[in-house]
């Protein structure tokens, strides 16, 4: 045994305490015993690992977090409300107005806005959808369908940070990098948690996939939808891989020579990362190539899709093929689930329709509902869905009032609503075909079945095998949680 | 006069258009002249159009329309109107300073000097301060503080009023309720222990890589118990007795033999004290975010030395920028100096901060950080392996060595190279590595010309083959990833 090895199997724990790095304690782990510096029968007891074991046995393995930002409306999607219709133009009462807080609603003159989608039950259970989500709808008997989630906070990025990060304040992990911390990664070769984006920026950015006060390792890593995926994959122009790998057998030999000098563990963790870095050099640009994907299978999510007619949509920018974006983030997500990557979110912006609501969540949807239906579908019959929770959600919902700021002649948009909002889940163990929860009789407020996001975050955890009340982060001389100190796991909803 | 006042903002230029903003709520007045003179000889109808174009919020509210025969100059504003109505020795100072004023304007001669006085105002260099905000305590209305729950500011709590812990000494108030300066000369009174022993660990923490007290911003009953009490009671009374200078404090330590220790591991103490918390060597760690950049341009020769000033915006990958809700803000790249400024210049975006600063855990900005985390990630090798800026530092390295240290000798030039980087020389063994991966270079270039030439980037040696640069090149870049490079031994 040389020194090297030696030194590792003696400071086993100490090797896997300190260098808290690579992508999770199974890549790294797994890669040492690959290259037989490490057995990875005896690093498994090791400290890293602890945290690999769920509390409880887990139903799902990985999530596809689908983040709708800025805000779709329930009421023209999920929630339909006659009664709403029934008493379009008029006040609500002064009573109801006072409780509420609003972004530009002018309280005095604003009245309730019917909505002029058309409904329709679908699949044995009859989950209703609007006629913007006609593909989600043929998925009703596979989702579950919360009408009673609500918030407490009603501007964006507070509101975004509560759904990503249980808390509202910044510095916060996100749900992904919680995961991560606690199961750790079970890909070698990619990210644990990874990031992908269409239309324009949300106003979260990238604090909705920071890793706040657990290391940068869990860390949200956003996938490109241009150039090369990982930022810095590619070698520097003009610099092969042959002399990559020549490159990096050097810097191996030279850290192993001081490695013998300093013995810091720090070291072999250095090198360990540089390999994994090489390995991702490879495994992801494979991973974005969808020309192994089947014609039906690109067609069944979309991929290539033309943007539809007209512009200034909201939920994108001039030049962007969002629709075509959306598709390819949608399979991507897929493909991430088979090769092991625990936590995907997709973040797609913007649903902020202030104006112009049924123009702009007519293009939203059409940019949405295909490509998740196709995920749904798709992980189903590849025998996925089981173990791969796949979520469907936003910061908030919107008003059952018009939107009058000053300066509007014409109501057509809805402001934001945290009192109520709709949610949908599909696969990770949850019961499909399940409508839960109730809102009143105009949308306003939740009528039965209150559901905060705490306790989506506690159910949502609770499904990866992990008691959100036991997955804490000991930060500023207290024990933090992602679902800060509230949550309750919700049993109705699992299968 | 087409497009004069609030002119259609999407037109173009012959549309730009005159608005009141920022001067709302006054009376504004406007002069137009006719292109060509008209002659009337008998009563005759004007009509006035008055298109306004560019939105509900910026139309005319109160206005009126006046017709004269005289020249436009002679037009004499409402202010001075009533100014020049008074007798000459009643008027102030201040009228007759605008009477004056106005009259430059409209004079003949003096019209065009004053054009031209503003020409040259207009090409003032701009000043080098930048607007300093500065906060002033409220006398007489201050505010009731409440505690709020939870953080919320809308959920009151109770109200609470101006006071120190009882552990520690009390607060000396000038007045009946203390204030800012009270607390201020509190805190640096040297009486109170906390912020000296705050203060010298959290420099202690620099120098060693961790506190004396674990937790940096927790000396409470929750944070860690120092690992030596009387160490961090002894360095804290030396600062607060050299004047709280922490020059001092920093000399006083770097010069102890704790500090001067090797960072070696030692073998025999990892069962004893395995996170070296008795400091029987020194630490090894990685240098923080911005200084990772900071260290390769600097090995580079590339780094600028200039202190201050606004915010700088150094190379970024393609695309990171843009996802950052602002569809209006464009991250231009630095040109000249401020492209190799210190990373601490870096302009922090706070939608999308620099990926080559938090993939080495430099925190988000929104919030406060007294501790970083080290992380040691795949992600970061990819930065230091093929970023932008990485493999600009490698070539401008290349060209340093190849032009510092003569031709015909490969080991003095890969000893340049450790000089460079690591300030030693480097031994045997590593330059026979170095040197063998540089010959598989060599062969590789000689045979691809046309990927040695893609390598040289913007600082090619001069003289110098390509296939010749571009082996150095490789080979540099290799030294620029070492461990020990990145890391404080």
């Amino acid at each position: 045994m040389s020194p090297f090895e030696s030194h590792l199997s003696r400071s086993r724990r100490e090797f896997l305490t300190t260098s808290a790095s690579g992508l999770g304690g199974i890549a790294l782990g797994s890669m040492l015993a690959e290259d037989g510096l490490l057995n990875a029968a005896t690093a498994t007891d090791a400290d890293e690992f602890h945290r690999l074991k769920p509390h409880h046995d887990a139903k799902a393995k990985a999530c596809i977090f689908i983040f709708m930002a800025g805000a779709p409306s329930h009421l023209d999607l999920f929630d339909p409300k006659p009664k709403l219709n029934e008493l379009h133009g008029q006040k609500l009462p002064k009573s109801i107005l006072d409780t509420a807080r609003f972004a530009f609603i002018q309280p005095d003159t604003a009245t309730l806005m019917g909505s002029p989608r058309k409904w329709k039950k679908h699949g044995q259970s009859g989950m209703e959808f609007s006629d913007l989500l006609p593909h989600l709808g043929s998925c009703a008997d596979d989702l579950l369908m919360v009408r009673s989630l609500h918030s407490s906070e009603f501007n964006h990025h507070p509101g975004q940070l509560l759904m990503q990060c249980g808390v509202s304040r910044f510095g916060m992990p996100a749900m992904g990098s919680w995961i991560n911390y606690g199961l750790g990664s079970s890909s070698r070769n990619l990210p644990g948690y990874v990031v992908l984006t269409a239309g324009r920026g949300s106003s979260g950015g990238s604090t909705l996939w920071q890793s706040g006060f657990l290391p940068s390792k869990y860390s949200g890593v956003l996938f490109r939808n241009q150039g090369e995926p990982v930022l810095n994959l590619k070698n520097p122009e003009g610099l092969p891989p042959e002399l990559q790998r020549s490159g990096l057998d050097a810097l191996k030999d030279l850290n192993q020579m001081r490695y013998q000098e300093v013995h810091d563990p720090e070291i072999s963790s250095r090198i360990a990362n540089y390999e994994l870095a090489n390995r991702m050099q490879t495994a992801a640009p494979e991973l974005v190539d969808l020309s192994g994907e089947s014609k039906e299978t690109l067609e069944l999510y979309g991929v290539g899709r033309p943007e539809p007619e007209g512009d200034g949509f909201r939920g994108s920018l001039p030049g962007l093929q969002t629709y075509d974006m959306f598709a390819r983030n949608c399979l991507l997500a897929r493909r991430m689930v088979e090769r092991g990557v625990r936590f995907i979110n997709i973040v797609h912006a913007s649903w902020d329709q202030h104006s112009e609501l049924d123009k702009n969540h007519g293009y939203n949807a059409g940019a949405v509902d295909q490509p998740i239906a196709a995920l749904i579908k798709d992980l189903k019959r590849r025998g996925l869905l089981d173990s791969t929770m796949v979520v469907w959600g936003s910061e908030f919902g919107r008003t059952p009032l018009g939107e009058n700021r000053n300066g509007r002649n014409v109501n057509t948009g809805r402001d934001h609503h945290p009192m109520c909002f709709t949610t949908l889940m599909a696969g990770g163990g949850m019961k499909g075909g399940m409508t839960y929860g109730e809102t009143d009789e105009i949308g306003w407020n939740v009528a039965d079945k209150p559901v905060h996001i705490n306790d989506l975050h506690a159910t949502l955890l609770h499904q990866f095998g992990l008691d959100h009340l036991k997955l804490t982060y000991r930060f500023q001389g207290r024990d933090f949680r992602l679902t800060d100190v509230a949550g309750k796991v919700i049993h109705d909803w699992i299968a | 006069m087409n497009g004069a006042i609030d002119g259609d903002a999407k037109g173009g230029k012959e549309a730009a258009g005159w608005a009141i903003s920022p001067q709302m709520k006054k009376p504004h007045e406007a002069v137009f002249a006719l292109a060509q003179p008209v002659t009337i000889d008998k009563p005759t109808d004007f009509t006035l159009e008055l298109a306004q174009n560019y939105g509900s919020q910026h139309t005319i509210g109160k206005f009126r329309v006046s017709v004269l025969t005289s020249p436009t100059r002679m037009v004499v504003p409402e202010a001075l109107r009533h100014t020049l109505k008074k007798p000459a020795d009643q008027r102030t100072a201040e009228e007759q300073a605008a009477l004056a004023a106005h009259f430059e304007r409209i004079d003949e001669k003096t019209a065009p000097l004053l054009a031209q006085v503003k020409a040259f105002e207009t090409k003032l260099p701009a000043k080098p301060e930048m607007d300093v905000r500065v906060i002033k305590e409220r006398s007489g209305d201050r505010r009731v503080t409440h505690v709020f729950r939870r953080g919320e500011f809308k959920d009151h709590l109770d109200e609470v009023t101006t006071g120190t812990p009882s552990v520690l000494p009390p607060i000396k108030q000038r007045g009946e309720e203390g204030d800012r300066l009270d607390l201020a000369r509190w805190l640096v009174s040297g009486e109170n222990p906390l912020p000296p022993r705050v203060v010298a660990n959290e420099i202690w923490a620099n120098l060693f890589g961790d506190g004396i007290v674990g937790t940096l911003n927790d000396f409470g009953v929750r944070g860690d118990r120092p690992t030596h009490p009387e160490l961090i009671d002894w360095i804290a009374a030396e600062f607060v007795r050299n004047g709280w200078s922490r020059k001092e404090l920093i000399k006083t330590i770097v010069s102890s033999n704790t500090y001067r220790q090797s960072s070696d591991h030692r073998p025999e103490l990892i069962d004893i004290d395995p996170k070296n918390h008795l400091l029987a060597r020194q630490n090894r760690f990685r240098v923080e975010a911005e200084i990772v950049r900071d260290l390769s341009l600097s090995a580079a020769g590339l780094l600028s030395a200039k202190v201050g000033g606004p915010s700088v915006f150094p190379p970024i990958p393609a695309g990171v920028a843009d996802v950052n809700y602002n569809s209006a803000f464009k991250w231009v790249v630095s040109s000249g100096e401020d492209r190799y400024r210190r990373g601490i210049y870096t302009y922090f975006k706070r939608t999308a901060p620099h990926p080559n600063l938090t993939t080495f855990d430099c925190p988000d900005s929104n919030v406060t950080c007294v501790q970083r985390t080290r992380s040691n990630t795949p992600l970061a090798a990819l930065i230091t392996l093929n970023n932008e800026t990485f493999v600009e530092a490698s070539q401008a390295m290349t060209k340093r060595i190849l032009s510092e240290v003569p031709e015909g000798d490969d080991a003095a030039r890969i000893a340049h190279a450790f000089q460079l980087s690591l300030a030693r020389s480097p031994s045997d063994a590593e330059t026979d590595r170095l040197t063998s991966l540089l010959e598989t270079a060599r062969g590789w270039y000689r045979e691809h010309p046309q990927d040695a030439t893609a390598l040289l980037g913007s600082h090619a040696p001069e003289a110098i083959p390509a296939p010749e640069a571009a082996a150095w090149i490789a080979t540099v870049r290799v030294v620029l990833n070492l461990d020990e490079f990145l890391t404080r031994s």
